[in-house]
């Protein structure tokens, strides 16, 4: 009977020679590839680690103590979700509290730049003012290149250059990941696209063990509750093809407190909208902190053509002037919701907006609740528009 | 008279008119109406809320009602109207722009009903002329005793159009502080 060689025979078989340089070969190749890995994986660690590193944010005179969202809600240590709580004042009696919340989506600079300012060159002679620039923390480690954003971009502040992130509107895949099919709204069972999911502004009230989302937006509503919150102020930008721009969405309880701010405001000059909070969309905040708890809830909203439908290049410009020939163009067909020439809608009048129309929110809590004052000085809007939002951002040395 | 004079006077009397011509309007004596005065909008628009703080801040005292009913508009001599729509109040809101609308029909034959006098008014801009808003407007509009609107809202020239067609007076201005502080102030004395 013929018996055949076993493989392990073949290698001491006459020729193998050949087949060992074969496997050292590949062990090479292999070897190579390995250490090929390794290397991309450290050049995109390099370039991708800064990316979880927040914005500098140097503290003025005005803030009285500066603590995480996770004094509020534990649950959120150690996560990326758990950021920056800046206190501006100190409580009192027959004073009141406000939170202002800028970076709720990171794509809208002009809201989370308006909250730095307000920590930056803001003071508070009565109550407080809670101040979270980057509430979407997890939401500035990244961007949306299919929507060619710009990952960072700089302004020029007394005594340097500023450099801030333009992040993704949503939290990032890799902190939250994946997205189901649908996303299915806890309290109110509102089903939205799955992607929805890592929208800080569907998550309201938020949950303790929900989402990373719902963490957060758990944690501000502990925040407002534990702090006696009356007011809170969520500070966004829109598409100037949206309708809702250049306005103040108000919860019902809020209603009278928005339109004697914006009464203040349309009669110092500066047009804005008000708009009630639709009682049937759910997981906004102007919404659900309005539901569940005591805070009165309001939303304001500046035109940034660099998250709009008809803009041409996108740029750092783009970010900063928000300038845009096709935008005037829209605006001649009647396709816009504000005034739209060649001097855009840019960066500094945007933040000059946000910073008036916090200032004249708190002053009709004053008003109206002469038990919970709260007196905020903040830069004006001219003073904003004429010298640059730079000139209010301390210096980077 | 020479040609070159004739024309030159033909010239001067152009320039004049088209100076003049944009102030005939203001030139003429505004309007008065009668307190008490009631405040409401068509389209559910917040606008009639921003309308009735920003009188109170000029130091005219109004009632506001966004959603008045017919039954309860007794005792007033006069009724602002805010034009629009809030799409986020009406279409968000599940709100029904139909039976809206039914509403607004009911107050303006109310009002006439009842002798009162009609002020209608957009003061929300560009930010409240949709096609949704426009179906609050274009029927209520003509209907009004006076129309005051915010420029910015006006740049199609709609306003004007619906003033023409049943030559209701129409006052526009540009700001808040300074133009809309005294045309209201003098039509409501």
């Amino acid at each position: 009977m013929h018996v055949a060689p076993r493989s392990g025979d073949a290698a001491d078989a006459p020729g193998d020679e050949s087949a060992a340089s074969i496997s050292h070969r590949h062990a090479m190749i292999a070897w190579s590839l390995i250490v090929a890995i390794v290397v991309v994986v450290w050049v995109a660690d390099k370039a991708f680690a800064p990316m979880s590193r927040l914005d500098l944010v140097i503290k003025g005179p005005g803030v009285a103590r500066e603590t995480k969202l996770s004094e509020y809600f534990p649950g959120l240590k150690a996560t990326p979700g758990d950021t920056d709580v800046y206190v501006l004042g100190q409580d009192g009696p027959g004073t009141g509290s406000v939170l202002v919340l800028g970076g709720t989506h990171p794509n809208e600079p002009g809201g989370y730049l308006a909250a730095t300012v307000l920590i930056e060159a803001g003071s508070v002679s009565k109550g407080r003012v809670f101040v979270i620039p980057f509430a979407c923390k997890s939401g500035f480690s990244h961007n949306d290149p299919g929507e060619a954003s710009p990952q960072r971009f700089e302004i020029r502040a007394r005594g340097g250059v500023r450099s801030f992130r333009y992040g993704s509107r949503a939290i990032n895949p890799l902190d939250s990941w994946p997205d189901p099919d649908v996303y299915v709204h806890a309290q109110s069972g509102q089903r939205l696209s799955g992607e929805e999911t890592r929208n800080l502004n569907r998550a309201f009230p938020g949950r303790p063990n929900g989402t990373l989302a719902e963490r957060v937006a758990h944690g501000i509503a502990q925040l407002i509750l534990r702090e006696r919150v009356d007011l809170t102020i969520d500070l966004h930008e829109a598409m100037p093809e949206y309708p809702n721009i250049n306005v103040i969405v108000a919860h019902q309880r809020a209603l009278p407190l928005a339109a004697d701010a914006q009464a203040t405001m349309m009669l110092d000059g500066m047009q804005i909208s008000l708009s009630p909070s639709p009682p049937r969309l759910h997981g906004l905040s102007h919404r659900e902190l309005g539901d569940h708890t005591p805070t009165l809830a309001v939303l304001m909203e500046t035109p940034n053509i660099a998250i709009g439908r008809l803009r041409g290049p996108t740029t750092t410009a783009t970010v900063l002037e928000g300038r845009d020939p096709f935008y005037v163009w829209g605006a001649r067909l009647g396709r816009l919701f504000v005034p739209f020439d060649d001097t855009g809608w840019p960066l500094d009048v945007r933040v000059g907006r946000h910073v008036t129309g916090v200032a004249a929110l708190v002053e009709s809590l004053s008003t109206l609740n002469p038990s919970r004052r709260v007196v905020l000085k903040v830069p004006r809007y001219r003073e904003i528009v004429e010298r640059g939002v730079g000139w209010f951002l301390n210096s980077p040395q | 008279m020479s040609c070159q004079t004739l024309r030159a006077c033909q010239l001067l009397a152009m320039v004049c008119l088209l100076v003049v011509a944009p102030s005939i309007s203001r030139a003429d004596p505004l309007p008065r109406f009668e307190k008490p005065i009631l405040v409401t909008g068509t389209g559910q628009t917040p606008g009639s809320l921003t309308m009735t703080t920003l009188l109170d801040r000029l130091g005219i005292k109004t009632t506001h009602d966004p959603i008045v009913l017919p039954s309860k508009m007794g005792g007033y001599k006069t009724m602002i109207v805010v034009m629009g729509a809030s799409l986020k109040g009406l279409g968000a809101a599940g709100i029904n722009q139909e039976e809206e609308l039914d509403r607004d029909r009911m107050i303006f034959k109310k009002a006439r009903e009842l002798g009162m006098k009609i002020v209608a008014a957009h003061i929300e801009g560009t930010a409240r002329r949709n096609a949704i808003a426009d179906k609050f407007i274009i029927p209520f509009a003509p209907q009004a005793d006076f129309i005051l609107v915010f420029e910015e809202g006006n740049k199609d020239g709609l306003f004007t159009t619906l003033a023409a067609e049943k030559k209701v007076p129409l006052v526009t201005f540009k700001d808040f502080r300074e133009e809309f502080a005294n045309i209201v102030k003098t039509i409501f004395p």
